[in-house]
């Protein structure tokens, strides 16, 4: 090889280790279809059964304890489908945290910890505005991991937070106009949650693996 | 013309950049991550480690936290060859352009 194309290519090689290595993916493209997938099925499930004749003292089984069981088990799935690509690229199976997971875990938590203390509001809110928060804080922990996440995740966490700011100004008017509150809180859990995972996971699927 | 004898040899070997080139990314790198990162066997990426340190350019840490973890990072003297190898890369790649 000509020293001239010997040294491009080392420069190259050079750029491209230096720009992977500072770039991070906390949301996995099948971690977020799994999780679309499942939060449309149980938004749609929530949206039929639920009726406004459910004693308020039960709303929380009706709504908060499901969705608590997904947010639980999906997380903990894309952080185990992370674990894996860390530990050596999936090809040898296992798990390990990165510093880098180990960091967009720094940044993601507190925004999510914020989300899970609005819960406890639900007593003096209503259910639509709850999500509202959930949507708005979940957009704020993705946009924290964005000094080092690609583009995509940014712009995912840019959607949740226009989406949840925007449901917040009009959450008062969405409850006070549907005659079942439940369920149009969890149609929106469906229409955020779901569909935007689904949407980022068709979007990232084929580039992941360059990114 | 440009004098090839300026190269770091120990750098200048693809393995070996890249685990430079990481180093120079972030303060500190534990073996798995480098492993992860590069893609290389264990064996492979000992022996390169073994010699970047053997030439005085990184630095090992071992530490037992919940588990025995050896981490690395670049030493002074490592940064310096690394910006310099970046600059005589620079030069070459400047010394083949035919000139205006």
């Amino acid at each position: 090889m000509q020293p001239q194309s010997e040294a491009e290519e080392h420069l190259r090689i050079i750029r491209s280790l230096m720009e992977k290595a500072t770039i991070y993916r906390a949301v996995s493209a099948p971690g977020a279809l799994a999780a679309g997938l499942t939060a449309v099925a149980v938004s749609s499930t929530g949206a039929y059964l639920t009726n406004p004749d459910i004693p308020a003292e039960d709303e929380i089984w009706w709504f908060f304890i499901p969705w608590l069981a997904v947010f639980a088990v999906m997380g903990a799935f894309n952080l185990w489908l992370l674990g894996r690509d860390d530990a050596q690229g999936g090809s040898k199976g296992g798990f390990h945290v990165s510093e880098r997971m180990r960091t967009a875990l720094r940044c993601m938590i507190p925004g999510l910890l914020a989300g899970g203390f609005c819960s406890l509001l639900q007593a003096e809110m209503e259910w639509a505005t709850i999500v509202s928060l959930w949507v708005l804080l979940y957009g704020v922990s993705l946009l924290g991991t964005g000094l080092f996440a690609p583009k995509s995740i940014r712009v995912l966490g840019w959607a949740f937070f226009a989406t949840g700011a925007a449901l917040l100004v009009a959450g008062s008017t969405i409850t006070a106009s549907v005659a079942n509150p439940l369920g149009i809180a969890h149609a929106l859990m469906g229409a955020t949650f779901g569909s935007y995972h689904i949407v980022y996971a068709i979007c990232v699927w084929p580039r992941r693996a360059n990114v | 013309m440009f004098d090839f004898d300026k190269i770091d040899k120990t750098i200048h070997e693809k393995g070996r950049l890249g685990i430079m080139t990481l180093l120079a990314v972030r303060t500190s790198w534990t073996f798995q991550d480098l492993k992860t990162e590069l893609k290389m066997s264990d064996g492979n990426l000992i022996t390169h480690l073994r010699t970047l340190h053997d030439a005085g350019m990184v630095a090992v840490t071992r530490e037992i936290l919940d588990r025995p973890q050896t981490s690395y990072s670049l030493t002074a003297k490592g940064r310096a060859a690394f910006q310099e190898y970046l600059v005589v890369l620079e030069q070459i790649i400047t010394a083949g352009k035919p000139k205006p």
